[in-house]
């Protein structure tokens, strides 16, 4: 017996253009079609198929051959494999831990340590459970579960905006807290104004009120995010009362000018107020600022400032991140190896007892007049000896569990002993629904 | 010999707590450290200051060295009171610092503990001084919220975030919890104004005597009922409540060191 090869085959938004990625990414009914495929391809023991649409990377437990794998691909997704051969990766052992690690945990996304990937991996691996094609890729997803989970909880890689939406609810908690007794208002109704408006809904803020020229596009936006849609003429009194203002109209002159915040924000020097101007031309006069200390005026260059700033804080907690990668897969390996030797381990410490209870209880059948004192003097002899002379044996095997070299002197250990074929590896321990509930 | 031990444990515990307190800015993993060295310093310190208190009889606050002993106490276990809300941790940086140097500072002072008042007084002249103590750590408390405002102020000003935007908590909060301790402050020195009077006139016959002491504690006292009638009516907030609090706070040091040392009298620090 020889350890399970791991490996990975894929490609993703680093390696590939999105017209190669869109063509040999892998829908819903193209997977449980491979799932249940590959159950003849007997090189493959365990399948498991992450496909998103900045990668697709196919895990695969087994002997099987980069070019089996390829020509299963190119059969899924009907592409001639020469059409993506360029762009592929391809990952073995711990390498491919490792990959998979990176990936759970964020490090190889698009948006560096985000979370939706994790979720990805999750629902990828319980898709799979479900057509039972994991087999012994079971413990390295739940590794790698636990490495996405690590990560966000004791890294800050997910933590701090790097999009304007999130971070206009980032800066306004810098400033406010919670966002809970808060009111904003959003001028224009466009895409910008749409974004931010429904991310300070999601952020929970108190009251919205969408301000528009066009007075249905506010009262439509009003009402996804649960807000009230307010006239153009009664910009300034909603400003007077606004804690966020967000103005993103497509005027080519200034909404907010400095008479208007002049008389909207009059003896309110004090207040804290954010005000955030994501329009190109500008909506804001820049010189409001000056009406007061308490308020802040952030327009698009400052935001992607913040941007760029958080984006340095997350490749400083990307270094952590890896350092948890690099522990797992320590940790993996080791428990791979572990699972290797182990049951010929047991199978060699369960023959040596059963020759040990069979000769044992003949001895004592004819020294039938010791006392119990001195048959259990008898019985701690014949175990003493037992464990002393397994001790050694026992040892090694476990140290070349985690030696690829050393897998084939196993094979010999059972040859040796004549050990009876136990069970194949179950890498397996619980399965993927099991692992879902305790993770949730 | 336990004396010495407890003091030593104080050092280590509140010198490590520092170190690791402003390197959690940087890495907050270092947080939990510098937590238990908080935690060593403040109970080395606890078991000190009730040892001497068995072995005075009475509380130690007579002596400027045993009453920095027990300010520092009080500043820090109210520290670690506040630090359990989430984003308040950070508070430390800041004040474990400072309370870390008064402490060291003053193991120069003499330790010696001084003559106590005359002994019908005592229970009054240890809730005077209490009470005054407790509202100059509530005060010390606010300037450091006024610090970590100013900070983090600055760096949304000026649009470049490094430290403070990342580690500090929200402005408005830092804001509303300086103001929360000046509010509990204040009745805390109005009673230990109130009752310093009241022994004034017994020993020495008149509720007002006019000495530096009394002034300056006056003065304070004044210059904090204007923080919260400018926070409460002028509609006062962040930057300028901020900066107010901070430069209210170099009135109360000048108020018990500058006064004792310039113009030593009776009335104590």
């Amino acid at each position: 017996m020889t350890r399970v090869q791991i490996q990975v085959v894929g490609l993703n938004h680093q390696t590939a253009p999105i017209e190669i990625r869109e063509r040999v990414s892998l829908g819903t009914d193209q997977m449980a079609r491979a799932y249940r495929d590959r159950r003849k391809n007997s090189a493959m023991s365990g399948v498991v198929i992450v496909s998103t649409c900045n990668r697709t990377e196919l895990y695969v437990a087994g002997p099987a051959t980069l070019a089996e794998i390829l020509s299963w691909w190119e059969s899924l997704v009907g592409v001639p494999r020469g059409d993506f051969v360029d762009y592929l990766y391809w990952y073995t052992k711990a390498e491919a831990y490792s990959h998979l690690f990176r990936v759970a945990a964020g490090l190889d996304s698009m948006v560096l340590g985000e979370t939706q990937i994790l979720g990805q991996i999750k629902s990828s691996y319980q898709l799979a459970d479900g057509y039972q094609a994991v087999g012994p890729l079971h413990r390295l997803f739940q590794y790698a579960l636990r490495v996405g989970k690590r990560a966000h909880a004791e890294t800050g890689i997910s933590h701090n905006a790097l999009s304007v939406g999130h971070a206009v609810v980032e800066l306004a908690e810098k400033v406010f807290g919670d966002m809970g007794p808060l009111q904003a208002l959003v001028i224009g109704a466009g895409e910008t104004g749409s974004l931010v408006a429904r991310h300070l809904a999601a952020a929970g803020i108190g009251k919205i009120e969408v301000a528009s020229r066009t007075t249905e596009h506010a009262e439509r936006l009003a009402q996804e995010v649960g807000g009230r849609g307010v006239g153009f003429d009664r910009l300034t009194a909603a400003m007077r009362q606004a804690d966020v203002i967000v103005s993103a109209t497509s005027a080519p002159y200034p909404v907010i000018t400095l008479e208007r915040a002049r008389e909207a924000f009059k003896g309110q020097t004090q207040r804290f107020r954010f005000v955030f101007d994501l329009a190109v031309p500008r909506d804001v006069d820049p010189e409001i600022s000056k009406f007061g200390s308490g308020l802040f005026l952030y327009d698009v260059d400052d935001i992607d400032q913040i941007v760029e700033a958080n984006h340095r804080q997350r490749q400083k907690e990307a270094i952590k991140v890896e350092r948890i990668v690099q522990e797992e897969c320590g940790a993996f390996e080791e428990e791979l190896g572990a699972t290797e030797v182990g049951p010929v381990i047991r199978s060699l410490r369960e023959k040596a007892e059963s020759i040990r209870q069979v000769e044992l209880s003949k001895a004592m059948h004819r020294l039938s007049n010791l006392t119990s004192e001195e048959r259990s003097v008898v019985e701690e002899a014949t175990r003493i000896m037992m464990n002393k002379f397994l001790n050694d044996p026992m040892v090694s095997m476990r140290r070349w569990g985690n030696d690829g070299g050393k897998t084939v002197y196993i094979d010999a250990i059972r040859d040796l002993f004549r050990l009876r074929e136990e069970k194949p590896p179950t890498i397996a321990g619980s399965t993927a629904t099991d692992i879902a509930s305790r993770e949730a | 010999m336990i004396g010495s031990l407890l003091l030593i444990c104080t050092f280590v515990g509140y010198f490590a707590a520092s170190a690791l307190y402003v390197g959690a800015l940087y890495d907050q993993r270092r947080e939990p450290w510098a937590r238990g060295g908080v935690y060593l310093g403040w109970s080395a310190q606890t078991v000190y200051l009730l040892r001497t208190t068995v072995i005075l009889g009475a509380l130690p606050i007579f002596s400027l060295y045993h009453w920095m002993a027990w300010f520092v106490w009080l500043m820090t276990g109210s520290f670690l009171v506040i630090q359990h809300r989430r984003h308040y941790a950070q508070v430390g940086s800041f004040l474990i610092p400072i309370v870390f140097l008064l402490w060291t500072g003053s193991q120069w002072l003499v330790h010696k503990a001084a003559t106590r008042g005359p002994p019908f007084l005592v229970g009054w002249l240890d809730l005077h001084i209490a009470l005054a103590t407790a509202s100059y750590a509530a005060f010390l408390l606010a300037a450091i919220f006024g610090i970590m405002y100013m900070e983090k102020e600055r760096e949304l000003k000026r649009k470049k975030v490094r430290l403070f935007y990342y580690q500090l908590p929200p402005l408005e909060d830092m804001d509303l919890i300086a103001s929360r301790l000046i509010m509990l402050g204040l009745p805390f020195l109005t009673v230990a104004m109130y009752l310093g009077a009241q022994t004034a006139k017994v020993v020495w016959g008149s509720y007002w005597t006019w000495t530096p002491k009394e002034m300056w504690s006056f003065m304070t006292w004044l210059v904090y009922l204007v923080y919260l009638m400018l926070r409460g009516m002028a509609g006062w907030r962040g930057h300028r409540s901020a900066i107010y609090a901070m430069l209210a706070f170099i009135l109360v040091i000048f108020n018990f060191v500058g006064v004792n040392l310039l113009f030593p009298g009776p009335g104590g620090f």
